[in-house]
């Protein structure tokens, strides 16, 4: 027989049950909740995607009479480094000449005398752990001569005279000629030439132009 | 030793031995001119090579003087090269006043010559440094100089064969002297644009500079410009010029 006793021990044992049930449910919600968001790393979650600008580091340098700059603009990427060189007139844009992706263990660079003294040539220097490499150019963009848009010395010069080694390239002694400094691998001795650009041939001078 | 032999006795001897003695005596005669001539050189020397001191050998004094010839083409290397055009009317002179500039603390140009770079100080304050050419074919004098004279342009001749050089519109041009190197002697910083070898020996006995370099300096150096031809005075004096061996430092 279903007394009242019987009933209300029913209720009570139902009570407890949805009780039980409520804690277990909600308890389980919690944990499922902690367990999802701990597994995101908390600087992940402070971290705001950012686009990382590229350095570009920008060198000038005026010819002699002030009228044109000669200027590279050096991008660094994550392995190589672009070289751009650009020559413009006072107040101009100006123009690209030349444009060279180097490694990180070389470097380009503009020495102090780059300009031929009227303006028409400039010359570069490229530096490698093993030789260093001097670049000239005509000014205008057109080739230096025929079929050769830039002259690399340091290829010229070993070809030509391959018991001297150079040891610098300091600028230019007239508006055609270039002052390249040697030494003689057999004796050791310092002699001067000179680069005449418009022919792409060599002077061996008696003058050390130290 | 041999002896003396009268003009009587000469004419007795045989002709070949009258020969002999003649040749000898002619010998002795040239020996003994050539060595007076070589002492009188030797002791004329100093004084002639004291005279003929000039940075522009064929220039000397007319490099001291205002010259503009546009136009005219120089010679360096023994090749042509193109002078700049220099319009004085066009070069608007800003007018100043004698005592304007700060005069408190004194203007000082050094030239090293091992480095071959100039400094310019005024005070302990620096206004430039940069690269400069001293002399290659002819020595740069050492000591302490006053600027005397400021042109803005001349011409400078000098050297020979391979060296000859004949350069017009010489850009900003500032002799210096002291008690040693006279101002005759014409030595000077300079513009060079007829070579871009800065920080090398490349000149005849001068300081060469680039051009857009050597027109501040010149803009900055006193005697204070009033004009293409400044001289120092007592009331605008010359920069003081110290050119020395960087090695000894």
């Amino acid at each position: 027989m279903f007394t009242v006793r019987h009933q209300v021990e029913m209720f009570f044992i139902i009570s407890l049950a949805t009780a039980i049930s409520l804690f277990v449910l909600v308890q389980r919600n919690k944990n499922m909740a902690q367990r999802v968001f701990s597994a995101i790393p908390e600087e992940q979650q402070a971290t705001v995607p950012e686009v990382t600008p590229i350095p570009v580091q920008t060198t000038t340098m005026d010819s002699p009479d002030g009228t044109r700059t000669l200027t590279m603009k050096k991008e660094q990427t994550s392995e190589t480094t672009v070289h751009s060189i650009n020559v413009s007139d006072a107040g101009n844009v100006g123009q690209t000449i030349f444009n060279k992706e180097l490694q990180d263990t070389q470097s380009l660079s503009i020495p102090y005398n780059t300009w031929s003294p009227d303006n028409k040539y400039f010359f570069l220097k490229e530096s490698t752990p093993s030789v260093a490499n001097y670049y000239v150019f005509s000014a205008s963009g057109t080739p230096l001569s025929e079929n050769v848009q830039y002259a690399n010395i340091q290829d010229l010069f070993s070809q030509k005279f391959p018991d001297y080694q150079i040891t610098d390239v300091t600028g230019w002694a007239d508006p055609v000629l270039i002052v390249v400094n040697t030494t003689s691998n057999k004796t050791g001795q310092n002699t001067s030439f000179w680069f005449d650009v418009t022919s792409l041939s060599f002077i061996q001078l008696g003058t050390y132009f130290n | 030793m041999r002896k003396k032999i009268s003009h009587r006795k000469l004419r007795k001897l045989p002709q070949s031995t009258k020969k002999t003695y003649l040749l000898h005596a002619v010998i002795v005669r040239y020996f003994v001119s050539l060595v007076i001539t070589l002492a009188l050189v030797a002791l004329m020397y100093p004084l002639i090579s004291k005279r003929s001191l000039c940075a522009n050998t064929l220039s000397c004094a007319e490099s001291l003087q205002l010259k503009v010839e546009n136009d005219k083409p120089g010679i360096f290397n023994n090749r042509k090269v193109v002078a700049p055009k220099i319009d004085l009317a066009a070069e608007t002179s800003k007018p100043t006043v004698l005592g304007s500039q700060s005069q408190q603390n004194e203007k000082h140009i050094f030239v090293n010559l091992k480095t071959q770079t100039l400094t310019a100080y005024e005070g302990n304050k620096l206004f430039m440094k940069t690269l400069i050419s001293s002399g290659l074919w002819g020595k740069t004098p050492q000591g302490d100089f006053t600027i005397w004279v400021k042109l803005r342009s001349t011409r400078m001749s000098g050297g020979s064969g391979a060296d000859y050089y004949n350069l017009p519109n010489v850009p900003y041009v500032m002799f210096f002297s002291n008690d040693k190197v006279p101002a005759s002697a014409g030595f000077s910083l300079h513009g060079a644009y007829w070579h871009n070898n800065f920080g090398h020996a490349m000149s005849h006995g001068c300081i060469n500079m680039k051009t857009t370099d050597v027109a501040k300096l010149y803009e900055w150096a006193t005697p204070i410009t009033d004009g293409p031809v400044t001289h120092s005075s007592s009331n605008n004096p010359g920069t003081k010029v110290t050119i020395y061996d960087g090695n000894a430092t």
